[in-house]
């Protein structure tokens, strides 16, 4: 049995940053990386079923798409106990949006066959929440969004898995497998990595793809395969608010001017 | 510990050989830190050697100028070399940045743009202070002098002559205000905001708080300032206002006599106030001890002046919370320490467990809990076995395992074992664990997180760089605490 768990690499920033020159990102000067919050969740549920009872079969593969720098966090992965990695690039990926990392991510799914794929709920950088459901429409796989809880046996043909709603109320939905589903945070509690496994997952290999070594047409690569195009980035421009600053009985007779003067009396 | 432990011919030559191989781990590193903190301890050379690790990227530079944690003279060094806004904006905004590296932003032609952010930094020198004080012409510089914990009494008093109603209050606040500059700001305002802070100032001058205000703000004031007269706080205590009586209560100068009444004031917290004083009389103990309120209760369970017969009726107290507090007294005793180690709450338990004068059968009974808040206050007792620590060591709780970690007589054997734990802040912590030996921590060298290899790198520049560093010992000690704790300005 395997589980394949789609990870990201996300971007954090600090208090002041810049645009790039061409005004569609933030200059990578200002970029902080880490492993998406979310896949620390999707990585340990599968931990959880690889190491729970009928789980010695289990494999489980992490995946991502992006440039090298993104080895860093398939290693962190690899420490905590990930059976394998793979990263899957090429200069063309560079424009893809959501939906391009799905298409790439759904062509790799067809190649390993899981029976399983977790992904976390969202990105905490750009926040598209989409990566994991448009990958279940592309594959054609049974889905279930933002799960709080899972119940599967490996090796089962059906899953048990209570989805989060709205206004703190909770769904039980049984699901067939295989099937995509996209985890919430506090499902489970994350693992540090040991240091014996960090040491360890430096020397193991990760295995590089590209689109076309997945059979993916051209038209389906990159900025050709995303349904959107970022145009600019941008921060918007500081609004009216203001500090109104002195003593309780100035900032009350400075706020009474500014209602007189919207009201027209002043 | 002592800088260098032996210097003997061979231990020089290996303090030497580590140094080395320290200052070519952090060239080769891929981030600029364990540079960082190398930087302050290497000689002239080695330094120039480090700087391009340091400050050849402007990803580093943007990194380290936003550091709080690198030493002053990284950062001195960086202002000479940024070449660009943001970074001297990070410089100035970081509370480590020290005199000289905000001397040179200044110099730099960065007047306007950072006088803000100089003028709030409390290491911008007092002649930089004084020229904006005189000069600066925008509200938020004149507001960043008055906030500013090193502004000066003769800042301040400058900034007051230019009679700005909006920073009266905040020049009221701040500590370094003299009694001259109050008694003018008293004078120049009636407002009630500022005259209550100035009531609340260390230099509040004598005259001012020799009469009743009319405002409750300033009452409060009044009531909370230690060199009040004890007629007039004992007045204070007696207010129709609920936070004016609460200040007198809690006002150490109150003479207790005065505060008789406050036992039974319709406020509980009133009533609260009284059960934490210090100077608290048995009979009044007595009065509170079964208040209706449960906090007043926890309080005075907690007072030191508290007798022990009535901890001993706050031991059966319904309220799990009161029962904790008696577990913290100071003088809490031994047969009753026994008995709420037994308590049916284990949060009552993890107080107990907690304490450095548990007797042991107590403390081996509490570490045979398995609530993990009983174990952390086992594995933080001074008290617990090595063998009980070695147990907790390996726990599946992190919370117990750092207890372990933080308490200071966990021998070597187990830190040993703690230094290898998945959390890296708890590897940070054993680093600086005084039972750990040099050996031990050089073995650290390699660990994979940066925030652990900095505390390893650090430890070692401070130890081997000696020979190296100019810098006078007693400097040296300042650097490696970097950010005394800084005096809190009190606001109402």
């Amino acid at each position: 049995m395997k589980i394949l768990v789609t990870i990201k690499q996300v971007s954090s920033l600090d208090e002041d940053f810049e645009i790039r020159e061409d005004g569609r990102d933030v200059d990578p000067d200002f970029l902080l990386h880490d492993l998406n919050e979310w896949d620390n969740y999707s990585l340990e549920e599968a931990m959880r079923l690889k190491e729970g009872p009928g789980g010695d079969g289990i494999e489980v593969v992490v995946a991502t798409v992006g440039p090298d720098s993104t080895d860093e966090e398939l290693r962190k992965c690899l420490a905590k106990g990930a059976d394998r990695a793979i990263r899957v690039w090429s200069d063309e990926l560079e424009e893809c949006d959501a939906i391009g990392v799905s298409r790439v991510l759904a062509a790799l799914a067809r190649k390993e066959a899981p029976d399983l794929i977790f992904a976390g709920v969202q990105a905490s950088d750009h926040a598209f929440g989409a990566t994991g459901m448009a990958m279940a429409g592309l594959l054609g796989l049974p889905h279930a969004a933002v799960v709080a809880a899972l119940e599967y046996e490996p090796g089962g043909k059906t899953a048990m898995v209570r989805r989060e709603l709205e206004g703190g109320t909770y769904a039980s939905v049984r699901i067939d497998c295989p099937a995509v589903l996209t985890l919430q945070l506090g499902i489970n509690t994350p693992r540090y990595a040991s240091l014996r496994g960090i040491k360890q997952a430096a020397q193991r290999p990760i295995e590089l793809l590209d689109p076309a070594s997945l059979g993916m047409p051209s038209d389906e690569i990159g900025a050709a395969g995303s349904l959107s195009r970022v145009r600019r980035m941008y921060v918007p421009e500081k609004g009216r608010a203001q500090m109104i600053a002195g003593t309780p009985a100035e900032q009350a007779a400075r706020l009474a001017q500014i209602i007189k003067e919207f009201r027209g009396e002043a | 510990m002592t800088r260098s432990p032996s210097s003997s011919p061979r231990s020089v030559a290996a303090s030497q050989r580590h140094w080395l191989e320290l200052l070519r781990r952090a060239r080769a590193s891929d981030e600029p830190f364990s540079a960082a903190a190398l930087y302050p301890h290497a000689s002239e050379q080695q330094r120039r050697c480090l700087e391009p690790r340091l400050f050849g990227a402007r990803r580093d530079r943007l990194l380290l100028a936003s550091a709080a944690f690198v030493a002053p003279a990284v950062l001195e060094r960086l202002a000479c070399l940024v070449d660009d806004a943001t970074q001297r904006t990070r410089i100035a905004r970081n509370p480590a940045a020290p005199a000289e590296a905000l001397t040179r932003l200044w110099c730099d032609g960065a007047r306007t743009s950072l006088a803000p952010l100089l003028a709030r930094h409390p290491n911008t020198p007092r002649a930089i202070l004084a020229e904006l004080g005189e000069a600066a012409a925008d509200l938020d510089t004149l507001c960043a002098l008055c906030e500013n914990t090193g502004s000066s009494s003769d800042v301040l008093a400058t900034v007051e002559q230019r009679r700005i109603p909006v920073l009266q209050r905040l020049l009221a606040v701040n500590l370094a205000t003299d009694g001259a500059t109050l008694m003018a700001l008293w004078r120049a305002t009636d407002e009630e905001a500022v005259r209550a802070q100035i009531l609340l100032h260390d230099h509040c001058p004598d005259t001012l708080l020799q009469t009743l205000p009319a405002s409750p703000l300033e009452r409060r004031c009044l009531a909370r300032h230690a060199r009040t007269p004890a007629a007039l706080l004992a007045r204070l205590a007696g207010d129709a206002d609920v936070a004016v009586r609460r200040a007198a209560t809690a006002n150490p100068a109150t003479p207790i006599a005065a505060v008789v009444a406050s036992c039974f004031d319709t406020d509980e917290a009133v009533r609260r106030t009284v059960a934490a004083r210090r100077d608290l009389s048995v009979t009044l103990a007595a009065c509170l001890a079964d208040d209706v309120d449960d906090w007043v209760r926890r309080v005075l369970a907690r007072n030191p002046a508290c007798p022990t017969y009535l901890l001993e009726r706050a031991s059966a107290d319904p309220v799990l919370e009161v029962r904790r507090s008696v577990a913290r007294h100071p003088a809490c005793p031994a047969s009753l320490l026994d008995r709420l180690s037994r308590d049916a709450a284990t949060w009552v338990q993890a107080a107990v467990a907690y304490r450095d004068d548990l007797p042991l059968v107590v403390l081996r009974r509490l570490a045979r809990s398995t609530d993990v808040d009983v174990l952390a206050g086992v594995g933080r007792n001074p008290m617990t076995s090595t063998s009980r620590l070695a147990r907790l060591a390996v726990h599946e709780c992190a919370d117990v395992r750092r207890a372990v970690i933080l308490n200071r007589q966990t021998p070597r054997a187990i830190l040993r074992v703690l230094r290898q734990d998945p959390y890296p802040l708890h590897r940070a912590l054993a680093v600086d664990h005084p039972n750990l030996t040099d050996a031990d921590r050089w073995r650290m060298r390699e660990d994979p997180d940066v925030q652990v290899r900095y505390r390893v790198f650090h430890h070692f520049a401070w130890r081997l760089g000696a020979a190296a560093d100019p810098v006078p010992a007693d400097a040296m000690q300042h650097e490696h605490h970097p950010h005394p704790a800084q005096e809190k300005m009190e606001t109402i």
